[in-house]
């Protein structure tokens, strides 16, 4: 009887083709799903909650990453999207120990079966590199131009490794080659490649220290399209051949469908929906996700969307939801009190009232009275 | 404001012009025929790279950089053409030419008949408030100590307009892109306004002037994704309301289709392919288009798959392939693109990439410096390193065997052992010409097609 409900549901969602359940037969994934609302992963790498990131402000403190909660498996892939100025990048740097010191960081990050917050942070920053991983926007910025390629795997590797030199270049040169980088070129100097073997050289550079977990910010925004694709193609194979867990901050929706297992939206320092790719992609829990899927502009665009109005002042959020202002489907109590986080039986959640509903009042549900938004208050 | 009040001239010659230009079809090429507003004829921009210290950085002594090759392009009065392409195939250039900020060096350009290149300054002027420009960072396209109403008001006054018109013309200019209230704007600085917002001051100043051109560099790409369909919207409003003929530049396929009638797909300084944005989306026939487009990484994770991705990246401008510029990373090249002798240097490291440590060593020992190729124009000799000419005869004869659909090989018409190296003769290549597609309104240069 249960097997044959198993069996209706794989049929008719995607997990089967989820990336996550690949290794897994599927019946398996989903009898967990149907007996465990909301499925605890085995051994995360990391697991964070809690987390709050504050930058001292001129007129008191902004809350750049607020009460930010979630946790990743080995070789998955968390996308993280939203506007600019949500926090994203605070939040992957807070991660790795790369705020400035204005910065204020409190929560849990479990790493490895360690705190890194409770700890001193000198055990924090010593993880960074052979355990935590970042790759940067721009490659430029981060190669030294005075030294070669190979000094630059060398001293990384020998920094965090007990390893001779040839060690090093032989871990070197098996990830450049993975990532496309003919080893004929290991000697080269950082201006002697173009703009995407400079972004695989980063990529190569964290992957050579084999981390556990990898912070990824915008990596192909400053990339042309096809050399973007090939990089996205890379990150989707990393999952296979070396199988960091990994953060991948992006405007890009399309690279989070293709590169993503799930993804984390964040709105004002929240994280405000976050779940499987295609199911929230397909069905967005949160008013805010659905307006950022529908603003995006893609090939098959035939009008225009977009959200009024632009994220609030960190230094002073609005009351309630922080999306009110500019949700369309703002109610009374939306402007009152902070919605609660609803799990549903997918795996996704969603901080919204809409998920609750039947705790909401008839009053409390009735339509917000909201200002006009116009060009005037955009992002 | 209304478009009359804009721009007279514009809006009498314009008013049935604007009705076709909303038909799918696009403007200006249906009915009678227009006369271009602008008329771009064999078009280059050769930058010589002499002397240049970042050309000498760069290891490029000598030659220019053909960042615009023979180009021709009309424009109808309201029509949008969209330049698309990576960065490097001139797109920006060419937009710049037009406004004469960039040295044609080769060609013409006219606006209404009458050649605009090689004009002096005082000659340019009258012509630069009917045609505009905008850049991709708002930021840098501002004066960080001028409010958004004395930039405004500075461009008016450059242009001639008294001291006592300017603050409605500023008003009505700022209110035109949605910064409302004007007043409210006018006295800020950019530093105190978001990126949308400086991107709708930077247009406010290029329209104030009521402009017919108005070429768009990259308008969206800086924008934070959420901003990017809002000023997307704006230009589409424009472009109804006052009748402006837009050049949109840009690397993003899927605004370029929203928002234009006919794209212009550049590789390289050239135009390879340029038709109704309808036909070339659904029928891309150059190799290029379609890579483009395949490459756009898509939102529905439904689609999730293996895409035919083109290797390599686009070339140093200052040394172009032979024959057809794409034929390195082209999936559908074959013998007489262009092949030589520097791209068996990539294939072999690309191949590099791929076997184990053992192959790579006992194979890249046997080449000579892979760069000191000497070529001519259909030969090349690529000497040995360790080993003898045979030796490297027998790993070039290896190499083949083990992948011999590699599409190099299609251009190659003989390996020989010469007593101080291995000759290769290449195919007899050629640069395909932009050619009309019959009954598509499409033309492509690849040789695939003519
Ligand atoms: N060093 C800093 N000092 C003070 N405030 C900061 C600092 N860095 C960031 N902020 C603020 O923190 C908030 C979040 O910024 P963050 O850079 O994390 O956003 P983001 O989501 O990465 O944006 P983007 O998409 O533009 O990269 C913003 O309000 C920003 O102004
Ligand atoms: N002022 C200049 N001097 C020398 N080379 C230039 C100059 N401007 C552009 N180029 C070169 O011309 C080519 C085309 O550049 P550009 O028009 O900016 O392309 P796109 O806008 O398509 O990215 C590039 O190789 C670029 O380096
Ligand atoms: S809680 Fe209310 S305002 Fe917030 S997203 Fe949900 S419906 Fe909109
Ligand atoms: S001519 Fe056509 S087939 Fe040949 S390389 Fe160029 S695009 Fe490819
Ligand atoms: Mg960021
Ligand atoms: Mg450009």
């Amino acid at each position: 009887m249960k097997h044959a409900v198993d069996n209706g549901a794989g049929n008719r969602n995607a997990s089967r083709s989820n990336p996550t359940a690949r290794n897994v037969p599927a019946g398996d994934v989903l009898t967990t799903k149907l007996m465990e609302p909301a499925p605890p992963k085995a051994d995360p790498v990391i697991e964070i909650s809690d987390l709050r990131v504050w930058y001292a402000g001129a007129n008191g403190p902004i809350q750049a990453v607020n009460g930010v909660s979630f946790s990743l498996a080995p070789g998955e892939v968390l996308g993280l999207v939203g506007e600019s100025g949500c926090g994203k990048s605070t939040l992957g740097r807070g991660l790795l120990n790369l705020l400035p010191p204005s910065a204020a960081v409190d929560g849990v990050f479990n790493f490895d079966g360690t705190d890194l917050l409770a700890g001193n942070r000198t055990e924090w920053n010593k993880k960074r590199g052979a355990g935590l991983g970042m790759i940067f926007q721009e490659p430029m910025t981060r190669l030294d131009p005075l030294m070669r390629i190979s000094d630059h795997f060398r001293e990384a590797i020998r920094t965090h490794e007990k390893i001779s030199k040839k060690d090093a270049d032989l871990r070197a040169l098996e990830t450049l080659r993975a990532l496309g980088i003919p080893p004929s070129r290991y000697k080269n100097y950082p201006h002697e490649f173009s703009g995407g073997m400079r972004q695989r050289i980063m990529i190569a550079l964290a992957l050579a220290l084999r981390p556990k977990f990898v912070v990824a910010d915008e990596p192909t925004t400053a990339l042309d399209v096809l050399v973007e694709a090939q990089i996205v193609r890379i990150l989707a194979e990393m999952k296979v051949s070396f199988a960091p867990a990994m953060l991948l901050i992006t405007h890009n929706l399309g690279i989070v469908a293709e590169a993503c297992d799930r993804v984390a939206v964040m709105y004002a320092g929240q994280i405000v929906e976050e779940g499987p790719v295609e199911q929230v992609f397909a069905r967005p829990q949160h008013p805010y996700t659905r307006e950022l899927l529908k603003s995006t502009i893609s090939l098959t665009t035939t009008e225009l969307n977009s959200i009024p109005g632009a994220p609030p002042d960190l230094g002073d959020p609005p009351k309630g939801c922080y999306f009110h202002p500019r949700c369309p489907d703002a109610m009374a109590i939306c402007g009152e009190s902070s919605p609660p986080e609803v799990t549903s039986p997918n795996g996704s959640r969603a901080k919204c009232w809409l998920g609750s509903l039947e705790s909401v009042s008839a009053a409390g549900r009735a339509p917000l009275q909201r200002q006009e938004l116009s060009a005037a208050d955009e992002a | 404001m209304k478009p009359d009040v804009m721009n007279p001239d514009l809006a009498t010659s314009q008013a049935g012009g604007l009705k076709t230009q909303t038909s799918p079809s696009g403007g200006g090429k249906s009915g009678k025929p227009t006369e271009p507003l602008i008329s771009i004829k064999d078009l280059s921009v050769h930058f010589s790279m002499q002397g240049s210290s970042i050309g000498r950085l760069l290891g490029k002594t000598s030659g220019a950089v053909k960042a615009v090759d023979g180009i021709n392009l009309d424009l109808a009065p309201g029509e949008v053409v969209g330049l698309v392409g990576e960065s490097g195939s001139g797109k920006s250039t060419l937009g710049r030419a037009v406004l004469g900020l960039a040295p044609v060096t080769g060609g013409s350009i006219s606006y209404r008949g009458e050649q605009i290149n090689g004009l002096s300054e005082k000659d340019m002027r009258p012509l630069r408030r009917k045609l505009q420009m905008v850049f991709q960072d708002p930021h840098a396209s501002l004066n960080p100590s001028m409010t958004v109403g004395d930039a405004i008001g500075d461009a008016l006054r450059i242009h001639g307009m008294s001291a006592e018109e300017r603050p409605a013309a500023i008003n009505a200019a700022l209110e035109r892109v949605g910064l409302a209230p004007a007043s409210r704007f006018a006295p800020k600085y950019p530093s105190e306004l978001s990126g949308g917002q400086k991107q709708r001051a930077v247009i406010a100043r290029a329209i104030c002037l009521g402009p017919e051109l108005l070429v768009a560099d990259e308008p969206i790409s800086m924008l934070d994704m959420s901003v990017r369909a809002k000023i997307l919207g704006l230009m589409d409003d424009l472009r109804r309301d006052m009748g402006l003929t837009f050049i949109y530049i840009t690397h993003d396929l899927a605004s370029a289709r929203f928002f234009c009638d006919r794209v212009a797909i550049m590789y390289l300084g050239r135009i390879v392919e340029i038709g109704p944005t309808e036909e070339v989306f659904a029928n891309p026939k150059h190799p290029y288009t379609q890579a483009l487009l395949a490459a756009i990484p898509d939102p529905d994770p439904s689609q999730k798959g293996q895409r035919n991705l083109p290797r390599g990246e686009i070339p140093d401008a200052a040394k172009p392939p032979a024959g057809c510029a794409f034929h390195p990373r082209c999936p559908m090249a074959f013998d007489r693109c262009g092949w030589e002798a520097r791209d068996l240097r990539v294939i072999l490291e690309q191949r590099w990439t791929k076997v184990d440590t053992e192959t790579y060593l006992s194979e890249s020992k046997r080449f000579g410096s892979l760069g000191s190729t000497v070529t001519t124009d259909s030969k090349a000799l690529v000497k040995p390193g360790h080993g003898s000419v045979d030796d490297l005869v027998n790993t070039l004869a290896e190499i083949r065997e083990d992948d011999p659909e590699e599409i190099f090989w299609r251009g190659v018409r003989s390996v020989e052992p010469k007593p101080n190296g291995v000759e290769f003769s290449f195919t007899e290549s050629s640069k395909p010409k932009l050619l009309p597609i019959v009954d598509t309104g499409v033309q492509v240069a690849c040789h695939l097609y003519h």
